[in-house]
């Protein structure tokens, strides 16, 4: 059941928080060695940018492709912090992510400079989704924050290095998923982006017995959102336990089939918009796209009735819910 | 029944069988879910994994020889079952990357010295028995007997440690493991060690064989590589776990897709039910296997596989996937019980027990792992396919059993063996009235 699995470090960026003593300890291996697959990664990323829409208006995207460890001049004002989180994200995600942050550039440069994360910051302006606003990327911050801060902020002397601030963030990796029915039905085990670099996402493992019969479904970015629950926040999406069963397998090879929803003109509007290419939408509809829904509901008393409830993609509407403050 | 020679002895492999078994459960897939709740990402997740895989592979055959080379088998168990222990805390108390690919490292190991350890002491006491006027065919007894407290404890650990995790948390379940494993080294002290007159206790493998054959000059490894039965068996397990390994987690996948809230709880009964069958089914299978013979036993449990792939193709339903489940155990028994025994039929009288059981080990690891490899590459496609594929090796196995098996070993018992019957000859002969007695029955 062990398959070696390769590290897909340039398209899921594994977004950690919990785990810090260990991440600080390793944060400069991380640093180093992440330079590396994100130089790999810049050339590759660079055609998908180019013709990527609502990329042109940012000056850093462009340039963010090619030369891997290079800081783009101009960006950095209209949007300071987004680069800065992207520079520092790098430290943060353990090794096998591939958007690092090269380091610390020019040791003279300003504040300007965080390297370009192949374009990751400006995309993730040009679109801001529900979840985007809090967007993970925004995690590492807090982890970087603590040792400069105070000496950036305060003595300026750190603050040519990087600019920091302290936000209310939470991780995503294992956060608890619960469906319509406000149970328990998986955690999040990964996030996938896309060409941009922005979520696309979220990989939920639903099931199983002592890690046996596990299912790994892939649910659209927009369609969560994070409520407080008694046993620690969790994210809700707007699905039934039914259509979750019917929800198509994630495959960490090939297309990624994602579960958006019902709401057929949303998830059209919201493909285009993205201009992905290479994600296969899946539409839970009233009328299941997925004939297992039918079976699955007929071969249990599960709670089949559920199905047709659903029409209320509403709850993910509110921007955000997954700003803690 | 008999009395047994040493009560002690014998309840103490009894529960050294049962406390054990739950070692192997707590590393299976539930790291992943561990690891993952410790905000391991996917990626070192799985070289976690491999890395565990790929330890316990490559140390199956040299784990097996340094038993063999060890002359204190209970040590060599008590040092296995510590690594395995302190693996589990490792795993429970430090999820990070550098203690995590220690403990899976140890824990391969450990593994695989563990069984083949069990083994060997199992035979050193069956020899005991017989010095001691116990009857042929003790061994299939006695392993008939290890397999069914091994299953047993493994359903308890399972249960016990699925409840924790689901309660307590993630680590509870490692603890448990570890909590768990302890009475395994008070049981392992209730049994006897072999008296001085039985050195090698591997060497006196069966109950045809008297202590004397201890005194047999060892066969070499190439000896032991050259026999053709050793391939033909291990063909049979490598088939047998392609056929097997992955019917379990597909069946499980599938469950979670048809079955609403009681997903858990049907997966746990597939996981389960199994064990009870193989707990109720293993002394009967180790008996026949005596009288009967090996190869219709196997035949007729290894027909199981097929079965149960077939079957698991023709419907989706979860409650009936629990019942075809069931059949898991029947082949599952006959395999338990059959791969000691079988090693022990080989290498009698060669010292060689041990490494013959860590290459059946190695057979074991391939099979299973291109068996996840090959049924998750068709089960993108459809699962019932991937299902009658698993059960085509299944019985490509019952198959290789038949052809192999009944090309080499048109009976079993000594007869078998010419070659292993003429070193015999220079051995005083009290052994013949059991050998004959066995050719009767």
């Amino acid at each position: 059941m062990l398959s070696i699995r390769s590290p897909r470090g340039a398209l899921l960026i594994m977004l950690c928080l919990a785990c810090n003593a260990q991440r600080a300890q390793a944060q400069a291996h991380a640093q180093a060695r992440a330079q590396a697959p994100a130089q790999a990664q810049a050339p590759a990323q660079a055609p998908a940018q180019a013709p990527a829409p609502g990329q042109p208006a940012l000056p850093g995207a462009p340039q963010s492709g090619p030369p891997p460890g290079m800081s783009p001049p101009g960006p950095a004002a209209a949007q300071p912090e987004e680069a800065r989180l992207g520079q520092s994200q790098p430290a943060s995600p353990r090794g096998s992510q591939g958007g690092p942050s090269p380091g610390v550039p020019p040791p003279g440069t300003p504040p300007a400079p965080p390297p370009a994360k192949a374009g990751r910051p400006p995309a993730r302006i040009s679109k801001p989704t529900p979840l985007a606003v809090s967007r993970p990327d925004t995690k590492p911050p807090p982890k970087v924050a603590p040792k400069p801060g105070p000496g950036a902020k305060d003595a300026g002397q750190g603050a040519r290095l990087l600019r920091t601030s302290s936000l209310s963030l939470v991780s995503l990796i294992d956060r608890a998923v619960i469906g319509r029915e406000k149970r328990e039905i998986g955690h999040v085990i990964d996030v996938l982006v896309d060409m941009k670099g922005e979520p696309g996402a979220l990989v939920v493992e639903v099931g199983g017995f002592m890690g046996m019969g596990n299912r790994r479904i892939a649910i659209a970015w927009e369609r969560c959102t994070l409520v407080a629950r008694s046993g620690g926040d969790a994210l809700q999406v707007p699905f039934s336990d039914a259509q979750i069963r019917a929800a198509p397998a994630y495959s960490e090879t090939g297309r990624v089939n994602v579960v958006e929803g019902a709401a057929e003109p949303a998830a059209v509007g919201k493909r285009a918009a993205s201009g992905q290419a290479d994600v296969d939408r899946v539409d839970l509809g009233l009328e299941p796209v997925i004939p297992a829904t039918a079976p699955g509901a007929a071969t249990s008393n599960a709670p089949a009735p559920a199905a047709p409830k659903q029409g209320a993609p509403a709850p993910d509407g509110s921007p955000d819910q997954l700003n803690p403050d | 029944m008999r009395r047994p020679f040493r009560l002690d002895s014998e309840r103490g492999l009894d529960w050294l069988n049962f406390f054990v078994a739950n070692l192997q459960t707590a590393f299976g897939p539930f790291i992943a879910v561990y690891l993952t709740s410790r905000h391991w990402t996917q990626g070192e997740i799985g070289f976690a994994l491999t890395v565990g895989t790929v330890t316990a592979m490559v140390s199956q055959v040299p784990a097996g020889a340094a038993v063999d080379a060890v002359a204190n088998k209970r040590l060599a168990a008590f040092a296995a079952i510590l690594a395995i222990v302190a693996s589990c805390l490792l795993l429970a108390l430090f999820p990070q990357r550098l203690p995590v690919l220690l403990a899976e490292v140890l824990h391969g190991f450990a593994s695989c010295m563990l069984q083949p350890a069990i083994a060997a002491i199992t035979l050193g006491m069956v020899a005991i028995r017989i010095s001691a006027g116990a009857q042929p065919g003790e061994l299939g007894r006695r392993l008939g007997r290890n397999a069914s407290f091994g299953s047993m404890g493994n359903a308890l650990a399972a249960g016990l440690m699925g409840g924790a995790g689901y309660i307590f948390s993630a680590s509870a379940t490692f603890y448990l493991g570890a909590l768990l494993a302890l009475p395994g080294l008070l049981a392992l002290r209730a049994i006897e060690q072999p008296r001085a007159p039985l050195p090698d206790t591997a060497a006196v493998a069966d109950p045809g064989d008297e202590p004397e054959e201890a005194a047999a000059p060892r066969r070499g490894i190439r000896d032991l590589l050259r026999d053709r039965r050793l391939f033909a068996f291990a063909i049979c397990t490598m088939l047998f776990h392609l056929a097997n390994a992955a019917m379990l987690p597909l069946a499980a996948g599938e469950i979670t897709k048809e079955a609403g809230q009681e997903a858990e709880l049907i997966i746990a009964a597939c996981i389960l039910g199994p064990q009870i069958i193989v707990a109720l089914l293993s002394p009967h299978v180790g008996r026949l296997a005596e009288t009967v013979g090996r190869r219709p036993v196997m035949l007729l449990g290894f027909a199981a596989l097929p079965l149960r792939g077939l079957l698991l193709a023709t419907s989706d339903n979860p409650y009936l996937t629990v019942l075809f489940q069931l059949f898991d155990g029947v082949s599952a028994a006959t395999f338990g019980v059959m791969l000691p025994l079988i090693a022990a039929d080989l290498t009698r009288g060669t010292g060689r027990f041990n490494l013959c059981i860590g290459f059946f080990g190695l057979a074991v690891g391939v099979g299973a792992s291109l068996s996840t490899t090959l049924a998750g590459l068709v089960a993108d496609r459809s699962l019932a396919l991937s299902f009658i594929m698993l059960a085509g090796a299944g019985l490509l196995c019952v198959i290789m059993v038949w052809l192999l098996f009944g090309d080499t070993t048109p009976r079993h018992g000594p007869r078998r063996w010419p070659r292993l019957r003429l070193r015999r000859a220079h051995v005083p002969g009290r052994e013949r009235a059991p050998v004959s007695q066995r050719e009767e029955t």
